[in-house]
């Protein structure tokens, strides 16, 4: 399972996805000229990876349920990157846990005092169903 | 009468612009406004929300530019951001045709007619829209603005066969850090 490993810039978001090193993450500045194809390669990453584990662990046949984290440190998102992210994390809830039963929960960053940041995490944990862990940094 | 630069000086106004505007204008537009915040001592909070309003505002422009590509200098904005004592103003002027005025007077007026709690049940009930394309998030800007911000007024004004639409932002900095 090869890792994507996206550098980010004033713009668009680094993303690094590592299945080997179990690192799963989003940060920076998301307001990309074209949000769903930048992010389209994230979606194609999930999806590869979540039927990578299905072959590897058998899922299917023993029920085991796997919980991973995928860290959002956004400094800043635009409205249609919240769309994206929203997508995002939908394919994580219905795709990833109730069909592969592979739990992501969010560790969602926001600057202690933003509590714009807070809220737009705790409105998307309540439109996605995933579980949000808020994470304050100074 | 003031002068041009007086006018400006008096109103504390941190950055104009007059022009054609696309991404590169808009990138150092936001550069230049963060920059100037956090030397205020502002709080993250209020940053990201004068950020958010002038990076909304400046997408729609942009994305709502509707003259044909060797036409397209034509289309000159105005940006004006500034401090007043107790608040932010962002204030944009650009132009649209009648389509567009119908079209974002619709959307102010009703927008405008509701709260910040049924402005968020707005915003979620376009965001969780299964069906993504460019006519169903072609509010969510616009909601995402008026929910962070804290007054928006607007007007049009005749401009040849088309108008100006002029749109104005308040962001508060010494209250309501919970408000949006």
């Amino acid at each position: 399972m090869e890792t994507l490993d996206v550098k980010g810039d004033d713009i668009n978001p680094t993303i690094l996805l590592n299945h080997v090193e179990n690192k799963y993450s989003i940060s920076g500045e998301s307001r990309p000229e074209n949000p769903l194809k930048y992010y389209e390669p994230v979606f194609k990453w999930f999806n590869d990876y979540f039927n990578y584990i299905y072959v590897l662990n058998d899922i299917g046949s023993t029920n085991t349920n796997i919980t991973k984290k995928l860290k959002v440190d956004l400094d800043y998102f635009n409205s249609t990157s919240a769309k994206v992210l929203f997508d995002l994390f939908s394919l994580l809830k219905s795709t990833g846990f109730e069909k592969f039963k592979i739990n992501f929960e969010i560790d969602w960053l926001y600057f202690v005092d933003d509590l714009d940041m807070l809220d737009a995490g705790k409105e998307m944990e309540g439109m996605c169903g995933l579980k949000f862990n808020y994470i304050p940094k100074v | 009468m003031q002068s041009l630069s007086e006018i400006l000086y008096t109103n504390n106004v941190l950055f104009s612009y007059y022009g054609f505007i696309d991404k590169y204008v808009l990138n150092e537009v936001l550069g230049i406004t963060k920059a100037k915040l956090i030397s205020y001592n502002e709080p993250v909070v209020i940053i990201n929300r004068v950020y958010n309003a002038i990076n909304e505002c400046v997408e729609n422009i942009i994305k709502h530019n509707f003259f044909p590509e060797n036409e397209m200098l034509q289309y000159k904005s105005l940006l004006i951001i500034s401090q007043q004592e107790d608040c932010y103003v962002i204030n944009t002027v650009n132009v649209i045709n009648e389509t567009q005025k119908q079209q974002i007077n619709t959307q102010l007026f009703f927008l405008n007619s509701k709260t910040k709690d049924e402005l968020k049940q707005i915003k979620a009930e376009i965001i969780s829209n299964k069906n993504y394309s460019e006519v169903h998030t072609a509010g969510l800007g616009l909601v995402d603005m008026i929910l962070r911000t804290d007054n928006c007024i607007y007007n049009f004004k005749n401009h040849n066969t088309n108008f100006l639409f002029n749109i104005h932002f308040k962001i508060n900095s010494t209250t309501n850090y919970g408000n949006a």
